[in-house]
């Protein structure tokens, strides 16, 4: 489904806050599966989900998503094939517009927009009745600004309308990471039903390990900009926190490893 | 009561520049002083064609597209060039300058004995009154052909606000009003948001322009001038609607900018009556938008102050 | 509920005052089991002012009783009032109430032997069996393994050793992992060459004697000499691994020595064998960060809190590796030394003297070990870690003279 081959980007290179966001990057993603990207602040997961949705152009590499290569597509053309929801609840929804206008345009994702009217009654009845399986009561509010909304209901209808039209990827980017607990297990467990019933290949940017060993089939593992761990099937199904833990500071034991140790351990161990 | 008349008309001319600013200002959030060039634009280029001859419907029609042209250069700068937008629109202005003077080929044009877009409502109004150059209303004795450009005018405005309205309760309308709003969304949703922006500046400043175009043909002149200090004007007349009526909903929004347009340029005739030196007119529409600007802020201030004060006691 | 603690002599009085109730029986817990941690298992607490004991006030109790019995040490009630004393009798727990402190056993048989003029703290130990040592360095990194350097090594009880070595096993020879390991008392605590997996350990059984192929060792059999208890310097701070050696060279005259010590670990700094040497292909010690790939640091001071059970050898005056080998084990301040320690879930100690062997007996047969690390002092300018430490524990040593190595 989406094929990453040999992705880099540097961001302000030759500065002094030269950061090599990722290196050379692969990654090949199946249909129908919903992986998990874990790592510590600026591993690069989140630029990696960025380098996906085009939000920059990688220095180097190739993404493909079907075969088709889109390394170039700007990222609006992307969000054809890629439906996406943000860290930020106030990201994925325009805070002045009703909710019903907001959703309007998510039915059109990626689509040409005519000069029809865009909400009508037909339009309204839809979205009432997708909008009533969130159990939020929202319902009876369409015609309400978003930004009278909570961050976790705002999240929920984001996510609602990154899935309206079937995403080929869908890119959750620590989408329940701003939320108070309680709604973050909402919009977690609503991620969870959507991609279930609806048969989505999904990346989601995590911080929650719990999140991690529990939503999602695969977890990948960033550091510097690569992917040092990689818990597929069998291995993914076994995996729990603690051992995403150990192979964390081992990740990062091995960073401070470097040639003054190397020196160090010459002399005292050998 | 020609005094009432012509500002009421002046005012509804005006509220197409309004309109036009609501479009930037207000839904795409674009501060963009290429206004104050474009209504310039429109009129220079109205009073040259007509002048020489054109028909004035034509001519009005072309200022339309000017204004556009010039509109989408500015978004141009911004999107394709990243240049800031205060920036992008102050050199558009400054380029517009002389561009205009170039199309007048000197500082004013006069357009006196020639027709205008307002001929054919006058021809049908005097029809109607059998070729009675002047009316009694309520008593008033107003100018026949004041009341049809004033006729006509409102005409022109109401439709104008009317397909506005329409448009942007379309799926295209409904984006480009999302891109004020949140732009990393309306990209998410697939769309072009520079596409969006370019779109948006063109449609402000045609409408500018047209808003200049009617100007120049109701006052019967063009001055190269003329558009120094539009875009606080503008800003003024949509601040003053917003506070008349509100901005809960895309019709109310537009009806409040054309309400505000008059009141506003009423309040200035009155003032300009009363002894207002016009010199000062500029400072003084530059003070009110000031006061408008810092006024809510400042009042929500003292409100948490007053309600903190009262908690203490 | 408020606790004052005060030391008398070698008994810790806690006075408490309040409810002894479910909502204070965790901190209860807590705050006692901190002071047994600290080294004090002579408890009385003044009950004088404890108002009510609830259900889960004598469930906390008994949890510090219980630690408390692992440790020979004693729990006391006093000056109980008629509500705490009826219901701890009704319970069963009167053997804690006494009217007035009994006070700690005498633990000091050890003082016959005081004509040593042995330092507070420290036994002397009767040896029937001085400890020899035995040095194996057949493999010479970083040469690529042959059969030839791996030695079959033997640990029945009395042994003790370190080194690089392979579980027994009937694979070819090209795979056998070779990892550290160490051996005390005739148990081995082995670390694969895996960067993720615990340590496995051999114990000694009655009819089982644990056993290696190891490519280097350090193998010494005998008994220990002597004991020292040690606690945080004065100043409350932890005891230096090498401060700790240095202490025993000035019990006994000796040049080297062998070394056991159970603490509770401060920091430590070490390393470990994450590939095993047997996939040298080229004979060349790698340099800089190829070294990764066979070495795992430590990379900070880990295993705070937790139990150390360290084998080690140390020498104040050469350098206990021949010269003609290239390993050169650290040469902390002065000394030379090379050890391996094990790291354990924490459990405290008995105050005084103790038995070496029922000690690692207790802690092996106790909660798998978490780690084995081959420690290091990180003597690096600027941002070295330092040396391990301990807070407080015991190590026991004996004097030792090398054997040639047998070519």
């Amino acid at each position: 489904m989406l094929e990453i081959s040999g992705i880099s980007k540097t961001f302000f290179p030759q500065t002094v806050n030269e950061v090599k966001a990722l290196r050379q990057v692969d990654l090949r993603i199946e249909e129908g599966s919903f992986t998990a990207i874990i790592g510590t602040n600026g591993s690069g997961k989140s630029t990696l989900l960025n380098a996906i949705a085009g939000t920059f152009i990688p220095d180097d590499g190739i993404i493909r998503v079907d075969g088709k290569n889109i390394t170039e597509w700007s990222e609006y053309k992307r969000a054809q094939l890629i439906g996406r929801v943000f860290q930020n609840p106030f990201a994925g929804t325009a805070a002045d517009m009703s909710i019903a206008e907001n959703i309007v345009m998510a039915m059109r994702r990626g689509q040409s927009r005519p000069l029809t009217r865009a909400v009508t009654q037909k339009a309204k009845s839809e979205i009432a009745d997708r909008v009533r399986m969130l159990n939020m009561g929202l319902e009876d509010r369409l015609d309400n600004a978003i930004g009278t909304l909570s961050g976790g209901q705002r999240q929920a209808l984001t996510l609602l309308m990154a899935t309206w039209l079937k995403p080929k990827l869908l890119l959750l980017d620590e989408h329940t990471a701003a939320l108070d607990p309680k709604s973050a297990a909402k919009v977690a467990e609503l991620t969870k039903q959507i991609i279930e019933s609806e048969r989505l290949t999904a990346m989601m940017v995590t911080h929650s390990m719990q999140q991690a060993v529990d939503l999602p089939d695969r977890i990948v593992m960033m550091h510097r900009g690569q992917i040092v761990e990689d818990y597929q099937k069998e291995n993914k199904k076994r995996v729990r926190i603690p051992d995403l833990l150990d192979t964390f500071d081992r990740v990062q034991k091995r960073e401070l490893f470097d040639e003054t140790v190397a020196a160090l351990l010459t002399e005292q161990y050998f | 009561m020609n005094l009432i008349i012509g500002a009421f008309t002046i005012g509804l001319i005006l509220s197409l520049l309004s309109l036009g600013m609501l479009i930037s200002f207000r839904m795409i959030k674009f501060t963009d002083i290429t206004v104050d060039g474009s209504l310039t634009l429109g009129a220079a280029l109205t009073a040259v064609l007509i002048s020489s001859g054109w028909s004035p419907w034509v001519a009005t029609f072309l200022a339309f597209i000017a204004g556009m042209a010039a509109g989408s250069i500015t978004g141009v700068l911004y999107t394709k060039f990243k240049i800031q937008e205060i920036l992008a629109g102050i050199l558009m202005m400054t380029a517009l300058y002389s561009v205009n003077l170039r199309i007048m080929g000197r500082s004013n044009i006069p357009l006196l004995d020639t027709k205008t877009v307002s001929e054919i409502p006058e021809k049908l109004l005097l029809d109607f009154t059998d070729g009675n150059k002047n009316l009694l209303f309520f008593g008033w004795q107003v100018s026949l052909i004041d009341l049809a450009v004033f006729i006509s005018s409102l005409i022109l405005c109401a439709l104008i606000g009317w397909l506005l309205n329409k448009f942007l309760l379309t799926h295209f309308g409904t984006v480009l009003r999302a891109t004020g709003n949140n732009v990393q969304m309306v990209r998410a949703q697939g769309v072009n948001n520079n596409k969006m922006i370019i779109f948006s500046l063109a449609l402000s400043n045609g409408l500018v322009a047209l808003s200049g175009a009617l100007l120049a043909q109701y006052q019967g002149f063009a001055d190269v001038q003329m558009g120094i200090g539009m875009m606080v004007w503008g800003l003024a007349s949509i601040i003053i609607g917003e506070a008349l009526v509100g901005k809960t909903t895309i019709g109310i929004a537009i009806a409040g900018t054309i309400l505000g347009t008059i009141l506003f340029r009423l309040l200035i005739a009155i003032a300009l009556r009363w002894g207002l030196n016009p010199n000062d007119l500029k400072l003084v529409t530059a003070l009110f938008v000031f006061a408008a600007l810092v006024a809510p802020q400042w009042f929500k201030s003292l409100h948490k102050k007053l309600s903190k004060n009262s908690h203490h006691a | 509920m408020e606790l004052i603690a005060i030391k008398k002599g070698k008994i810790l009085h806690v006075q408490a005052v309040g409810r002894l109730d479910a909502s204070w029986s965790d901190y209860f817990t807590d705050t006692f089991l901190g002071y047994i941690r600290n080294g004090d298992h002579q408890l009385v607490i003044n009950a004088a002012e404890i108002h009510f004991l609830s259900s889960a006030g004598i469930r906390s109790l008994v949890r510090i009783h219980k630690e408390l019995m692992k440790l020979k040490g004693r729990l006391q009630i006093i000056n109980a009032n008629e509500f705490v004393i009826s219901t701890l009798q009704m319970t069963g727990f009167g053997m804690w109430l006494t009217t007035s402190v009994i006070q700690a056993d005498d633990e000091s048989s050890h003082e016959i032997d005081k004509a040593e003029k042995l330092p507070e703290n420290c036994y002397a130990l009767p040896v029937t069996k001085p400890m020899t040592l035995k040095k194996n360095e057949n493999w010479v990194p970083w040469k690529k393994i042959d059969p030839e350097h791996i030695t079959h090594l033997h640990f029945p009880s009395g042994t003790f050793g370190l080194g690089i070595g392979s579980p027994v096993s009937t694979e070819a020879f090209e795979n056998l992992l070779f990892g550290d390991y160490l051996a005390v008392c005739g148990n081995v605590v082995y670390q694969r060459p895996e960067e993720k997996s615990k340590p496995d350990y051999l114990l000694k059984l009655e009819n089982f004697v644990p056993d290696l192929y190891a490519i280097q060792s350090l193998y010494a059999e005998g008994e220990m000499s002597h004991l020292l208890r040690f606690t945080p310097n004065e100043d409350g701070t932890p005891v230096r691994l090498s401060g700790l050696v240095k202490q025993t060279f000035s019990v006994i005259s000796a040049s080297q020595i062998v070394f056991v010590i159970l603490a509770e670990i401060d920091g430590l700094v070490g390393a470990h064998l994450i590939q095993s040497p047997t996939k040298i292909e080229e004979s060349e010690l790698p340099t800089g960060l190829k070294m990764r790939d066979w070495l795992s640091f430590s990379g900070e001071r880990i295993h705070a809190k937790e139990q150390a059970l360290v084998v080690g050898i140390a020498s104040n005056s050469f350098n206990i590796n021949d010269s003609t080998s290239n390993q050169s084990p650290s040469s902390m301040s002065g000394l030379s030394l090379h050890a391996h320690t094990a790291v354990f879930p924490y459990q405290p100690l008995q105050n005084g003297q103790i038995n070496l062997e029922e000690q690692v007996q207790k802690f092996l047969n106790g909660p798998p070990p978490k780690a084995l690390l081959h420690l290091i002092e990180d003597n690096r300018p600027g941002n070295g870690l330092g040396e391990s430490s301990f807070i407080r524990g015991a190590i026991w040593f004996a004097p030792v003279k090398p054997e040639e190595a047998k070519q």
